[in-house]
């Protein structure tokens, strides 16, 4: 502390040591993002160029093959799935958040964190462990086929499990929350004087939903969007547990490249083509959003 | 004609713990087309629930709003030819001044041309002409109020709230709206509801208005009714300033009564003459309606007071007189001469003259001599 004391009384302008305070404080975020983060994605885009080890790992000779791999329109199929499966789990948890985000946000504030924290609880709960319930309830003997047919509604058992509905299902059960978050976080500081305004100015409901709410509550929606979508396509739990042959997703395949096919850099290169499609929406939403600023 | 009418409307709400509140307690009004109207009342005295309740935005637990003649019933605002300058104004922060105002004639589907030519109008009308693209946080607190103003006067409404609309204002712009305001009125001959707790402001601007408290209409009147003519003591003390004397009828003549206020004071009322004896009533006297005089020894008009306080305040003095053991009145004294040395002295008996006439009796009231009782014995 004496050293960064005498350190500190050595600046002479106040602009210096307000710039050597600012990157103290900075420094343990910044090491750790370098660290974790920076380090090992150059790691992977630098994988991704090298050809593959026998039993895993890399051998140091530049190649493009697992590029040029890339385009077998096998992986385009498993892409193309993982971002529709994952743009259905957005457009689904919105339509269903932002009602219950907006009810929340309209709650007298004694009631809000009592809700909020209900839509938390699910969190306590081990990921693995709430998507395989889900199995206990879709499965051939599950609670829904042994409800229906005790009713005698249906002769043979439903096949729920292993498809692409299941999967979008446990997607939007697991990422609903990511979605109704920062759609609260906004709706809370919406005035909601303003629906008066609009009631009064001869605007209906649906009128005022699109004109006054919507708009004023849309970095909330792409907030919610962007947290739900990206962590979705990447997704390989869910399709693992409850998906069938046919809702393999990107996060699958990589998965298998690594651990069972052992092919670090043909994994490396879909890392990075995933991470290149879902980096598309992002900067576009930025760009967008920089030009309504200026304007 | 009526434009609103309330027939014995009153709004109850589920408050915590499901206590119930009720906020609006069977009031009756009824307000003429092309009317200011105001109502006053302190805060929380069901003001903006009165308002609401005409708009739309809440139902009446009990009764009728009815807009010329019509029962509202349940329609919902945006069917309602009604239109309301919120309290904190309520501008779309997302949309410039232009769109706000253009809002309400997009939802009725104007022609653009139209609403093009509407807009610049109302823009023009509240004196905003080359603020079009600005948005509301970039204009100040009087100019809010005027897109606020435009936004809904562009849907030429027959009737138009206001919730306190310049409570947020400086003093001094304050005064300049309530003039534009009512000049506005009169020419645009629309009738204004004017929600207010400020009395200055609601006796200057009104043509008539209800001061209210605890949710019920206390006196509805013009101006001069409710300030010359209070019906009853909050009335009274709520607008402008007033000396209450409680008294009780002591004596019935062809011209009038007698009132013996404090049980030592004659006071000669004319009229009342209905007035039984033994009654117990209050006269309510404004101060600047009391003239103070020397004492000499030829003049014997007026009622014998000691000056209790001087307070000099440039247009007038304020005078405290003891009048009788319990009553003191408040004098205000017009300086219509330069005041060089003052002209009473503390401590100093001097005469009070008042008209007779400018005594409004109120039928309440309550004998202070029993309440000297009591308080003696606790001591
Ligand atoms: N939505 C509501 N829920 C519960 N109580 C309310 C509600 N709106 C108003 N009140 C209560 O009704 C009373 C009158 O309120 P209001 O009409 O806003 O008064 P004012 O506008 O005269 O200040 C207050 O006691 C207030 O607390
Ligand atoms: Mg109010």
């Amino acid at each position: 502390m004496t050293l960064l004391n005498w350190f500190s009384q050595r600046l002479k302008t106040n602009q210096q040591r307000q710039t050597f305070a600012l990157s103290l404080l900075l420094f343990p975020g910044t090491f750790w993002l370098l660290l974790f983060f920076v380090v090992p994605l150059l790691i992977v885009v630098l994988y991704s160029f090298l050809e593959r080890g026998t039993y895993g790992g890399v051998d140091w000779q530049f190649t493009l093959e697992h590029y040029a791999r890339l385009l077998n329109p096998i992986y385009w199929g498993v892409l193309g799935r993982s971002l529709l499966l994952a743009a259905n789990t957005t457009l689904l948890c919105l339509l269903v958040g932002y009602p219950m985000a907006f009810f929340i946000a309209s709650r007298p504030a004694r009631w809000r964190n009592t809700l909020l924290l209900l839509v938390i609880i699910p969190f306590w709960t081990n990921f693995l462990v709430r998507i395989y319930a889900w199995i206990v309830i879709l499965r051939q003997e599950g609670v829904i086929n042994t409800f229906l047919e005790s009713l005698h509604l249906v002769g043979e058992p439903l096949d729920l499990l292993f498809n692409s509905t299941a999967v979008t299902l446990g997607l939007i059960y697991g990422y609903l929350p990511f979605m109704i978050l920062p759609l609260y976080a906004t709706l809370e500081r919406f005035d909601f004087s303003l629906l008066d305004a609009a009631h009064d100015l001869g605007a209906n409901d649906l009128k005022t939903l699109i004109r006054i709410v919507l708009p004023l509550t849309a970095r909330g929606i792409v907030a919610g969007s962007l947290l739900v979508f990206i962590p979705a396509v990447g997704e390989f739990v869910t399709p693992d547990l409850l998906g069938g042959a046919k809702s393999i997703m990107m996060g699958n395949l990589v998965h298998s490249q690594f651990l069972a096919a052992r092919n670090w850099p043909f994994g490396s290169a879909l890392s990075i083509l995933m991470m290149a499609i879902v980096l598309a929406p992002i900067l576009i939403y930025f760009r967008i959003a920089e030009q309504k600023l200026n304007a | 004609m009526t434009a609103i009418e309330l027939v014995n409307v009153s709004k109850v709400f589920l408050g915590e713990q499901q206590r119930e509140v009720r906020a609006v307690d069977h009031v009756d009004l009824a307000i003429q087309t092309g009317e200011f109207f105001s109502l006053l009342g302190s805060s929380g005295c069901g003001k903006t629930t009165i308002l609401r309740m005409i708009a739309g935005f809440e139902l009446p637990t009990e009764g009728e709003v009815l807009l010329n003649g019509e029962p509202m019933g349940d329609r919902p605002p945006f069917h309602r030819p009604i239109n309301t300058v919120f309290q904190n104004y309520a501008l779309f922060p997302h949309l410039t001044v232009a769109q706000n105002v253009a809002f309400g004639l997009e939802m009725e589907g104007v022609s653009k041309a139209e609403l093009h030519a509407r807009v610049l109008e109302l823009l023009a009308l509240v004196q905003l002409k080359g603020f079009e693209k600005r948005r509301p946080h970039q204009l100040s607190g009087g100019q809010q109020q005027r897109v606020a103003l435009a936004r809904a006067l562009v849907k030429k409404p027959q009737v138009l709230l206001f919730d306190e609309p310049l409570g947020a204002l400086d003093l001094k712009l304050r005064k300049e709206m309530q003039l534009e305001l009512k000049h506005m009125q009169q020419q645009l001959g629309i009738t204004f509801i004017y929600v207010t707790h400020d009395q200055e402001e609601a006796l200057t601007m009104s043509d008539r208005l209800a001061v209210l408290s605890a949710g019920q209409v206390q006196q509805v009147g013009t101006p001069s009714e409710i300030y010359e003519q209070p019906n009853c003591r909050f009335v009274a003390d709520f607008i402008g300033e007033s000396n209450f004397l409680v008294g009780q009828v002591i004596e019935q003549e062809a011209a009038g009564i007698i009132v013996l206020v404090d049980g030592e004071l004659p006071i000669a009322i004319p009229g009342y003459t209905d007035l039984p004896i033994g009654k117990v009533v209050t006269l309510v006297i404004r101060p600047e309606k009391i003239t103070a005089h020397r004492q000499t020894p030829t003049d014997e008009a007026g009622l014998l007071g000691k000056i209790q306080e001087i307070v000099y305040l440039g247009m007038n003095t304020r005078l405290i007189v003891q009048l009788t053991a319990q009553s003191q009145l408040i004098v205000r004294q017009q300086n219509v001469k330069r005041i060089i040395s003052p002209m009473f002295e503390v401590g100093e008996q001097i005469r009070l003259r008042i008209n007779p006439d400018n005594f409004q009796v109120l039928l309440e009231g309550t004998l202070r001599t029993s309440v000297q009782k009591t308080s003696k014995l606790r001591r």
